[in-house]
């Protein structure tokens, strides 16, 4: 499916800045008829062949370019129950890029060229969000160390106890990306979101973006989701044991009920920068701007900054040494 | 933008200026790190010089207090260039000064008549680092006597062994404009910067041929460490930062529990006591320094250059 501009027949793209569909070609707002369309091998507009891939739920049409939706993709199992949409738009995004990489001399210059920029993806990626309530039980020796003199005798003083927490934490919207594309290490650092502005799904968020369905089923991700729980509750327990000077865990467990999942769209942009036969991804919080990702060094623009500074410093003392000599 | 350009021009500069210096260092055999290194310290080998005298005030242009204050100034520097430094100041006419044990030539000029005295003041004490023979070392012969022949002082510096071998015309014109410089007014300060400007050219790697440009050790590590420190701070990029915390995805709505603490509690088991005597630690020594090598001496006579005033 896609959506049609009724006015000139463009082809319609949601707008973050407006929350509206929004038509390019003619800038009319809310001007759409849904097209739908079930069955997609080939483009409905110009009939070219639609690539969607395995995932693929939403692309743009690679021969007349209307902003395609895969009906059956966003249907059923994989209709998504909630989405963050895009709350930062695309020139947002380039700008928040240039400005994190732009002023670093190492970089080659291109990587921040507007063009380049202008190339972002922006894609919905499919997360899966699991609820757990977790209980962690940690029992262990404490050890309290008190010292002190007399005469020339150092004394040492070890008093053990036994150290008892059971602490219950409820976790909430623990996210898993269900995209194998993606770079875990990446998505863990564009979080966090904000699960208030998630609202009830709607294809027209898509509209004008990338997206992709959940690649496994939830019970494939719950490993990444339990990691980050358990982490958090690690530390809020640790957080709860106070005045030893070595705690040694005796046994320590925690169970982690799983009470609600969700299968959800988060807005991610995504700019692939190509450097010395090696792909650079930066990823950009579609709703926060928040930035990860590692940009490319160029060897010669570092040897030159180098050595220039060198340079500049070298002769900077030369000539402030001359000053001095002459004084 | 053209600042790229220019720091490219820049570094391009540096690039080249550092590989002519290395070239021309090593090429006239100024950089030899094994040697410097590696050879220990063997100190003043000397054994035939007839004085420990370096300081000969016959002018007697300079205080008592000058005269040690100079004497320690020349220690500390001999050490430094392995060269023996003697300073001689005379008030007397040299037009019929006849080198000990040579037969009298008569000489043409004021020059000839102190540059004979200083080398054979040199030769006539055996002085020398390493030898009395040729040995390493500079000896400055200041006349404060005006000639009746070109109503002039004049004065001569005489080089002999590594000095020699490493002090052009240039080298000892420049030092003694260095003298010059103070003469008239400061004798003490003019005599002292000939020993540490003879010191800076002995020690620094700069080209006999060329303008003596001497470079400080710092003039090239300072710039080196903001160079690398550029470089690592630029050179990997951050790949993000993690914004999460334990806090993020705690449930703290009313449905939620958040954080609860449903046992908690630590019971002493037992304690035990150890003692110790205090054990005072005593101070441990220090090292030693080690002194560069030595140039190979030189050709056969005495090296040197004179100034009138
Ligand atoms: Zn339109
Ligand atoms: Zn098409």
């Amino acid at each position: 499916m896609h959506y049609k501009c009724n006015n000139c027949g463009g082809s319609m793209v949601y707008s973050p800045a407006e929350d509206v569909l929004y038509c390019p070609h003619c800038e009319g707002r809310n001007c759409g008829v849904l097209v739908s369309q079930k069955d997609m091998d080939v483009c409905p507009v110009c009939g070219a062949p639609v690539e969607a891939g395995d995932f693929g739920s939403a692309m743009q049409c690679g021969n007349c370019g209307t902003y395609l939706i895969l009906e059956n993709r966003v249907e059923d199992s994989y209709r998504p129950q909630k989405i963050i949409p895009f709350k930062i738009t695309k020139e947002q995004a380039v700008e928040s890029i240039r400005k994190e990489f732009g002023g670093r001399p190492f970089i080659p210059r291109p990587f921040t060229d507007h063009k380049a920029l202008m190339g972002i993806e922006g894609v919905y990626v499919p997360y899966w969000l699991h609820d757990y309530n977790s209980v962690e039980r940690f029992t262990g020796t404490g050890q309290r160390v008190r010292m002190w003199t007399h005469g020339d005798m150092q004394f040492r003083e070890t008093s053990y106890f036994e150290v008892i927490r059971e602490i219950g934490v409820d976790f909430d919207n623990v996210p898993a990306d269900a995209s194998d594309r993606m770079d875990d290490d990446l998505m863990d650092m564009i979080e966090p979101y904000n699960y208030d502005q998630m609202t009830d799904f709607s294809p027209e968020f898509m509209a004008g973006f990338n997206g992709e369905i959940y690649n496994r089923p939830s019970q494939e991700y719950v490993i990444r989701s339990r990691t980050k729980a358990d982490k958090a509750i690690r530390k809020i327990t640790d957080d709860t044991i106070h005045g030893y000077a070595v705690v040694t865990p005796t046994s320590q467990n925690i169970d982690a009920r799983k009470v609600k999942e969700q299968y959800v769209l988060l807005p991610v942009y995504k700019y692939t920068y190509r450097f010395g036969g090696k792909n650079y991804d930066i990823f950009v919080n579609g709703q926060t701007g928040k930035i990860a990702g590692e940009a490319p060094t160029s060897v010669g623009l570092a040897a030159k900054y180098t050595i220039a500074t060198f340079g500049l410093g070298f002769l900077f003392l030369m000539f402030a040494g001359s000053i001095a000599a002459m004084l | 933008m053209n600042y790229r350009k220019l720091l490219t021009a820049l570094a391009v500069l540096t690039l080249i200026l550092l590989i002519v210096w290395l070239a021309l260092t090593i090429s006239t055999g100024r950089l030899n790190f094994s040697d410097e290194a590696e050879e220990p310290d063997a100190g003043r080998t000397n054994t035939q010089c007839t004085t420990e005298e370096r300081v000969f005030d016959y002018a007697d242009v300079l205080s008592d207090q000058e005269e040690e204050d100079l004497r320690e100034l020349i220690a500390k520097h001999e050490q430094k260039t392995k060269c023996d430094i003697v300073l001689v100041t005379l008030n007397e006419s040299l037009q019929n000064y006849q080198p000990a044990g040579s037969y009298y030539v008569p000489m043409e000029t004021p020059e000839n008549w102190i540059r004979a005295y200083a080398d054979d003041f040199w030769d006539t004490h055996y002085f020398g680092y390493n030898t009395g023979l040729e040995g390493d070392g500079v000896l400055l012969a200041d006349d404060w006597y005006r000639e009746p022949y070109d109503g002039k002082m004049h004065t001569w510096l005489s080089t002999s062994g590594s000095a020699y071998a490493r002090l052009g015309d240039y080298e000892i014109d420049r030092i003694l404009d260095e003298v010059y410089e103070d003469i008239e007014t400061d004798p003490f300060r003019a005599y002292s910067s000939y020993v540490t400007y003879f010191s800076k050219i002995m020690t620094s790697g700069s080209v006999s041929s060329g303008p003596v440009i001497v470079i400080d050790w710092y003039t090239v590590l300072f710039p080196l460490i903001l160079a690398l420190a550029v470089f690592a701070y630029f050179w990997r990029s951050r790949k993000g930062r993690i914004t999460v915390d334990e806090n993020t995805y705690i449930n703290r709505t009313a449905e939620g529990r958040g954080i609860q603490v449903l046992q908690s509690h630590d019971r002493f088991l037992h304690k035990h006591v150890t003692r110790q005597r205090i054990v005072r630690s005593e101070g441990g020594g220090g090292g030693g320094g080690f002194g560069g090598g030595h140039i190979s001496s030189g050709g056969m006579s005495h090296g040197g250059g004179g100034h009138s005033r």
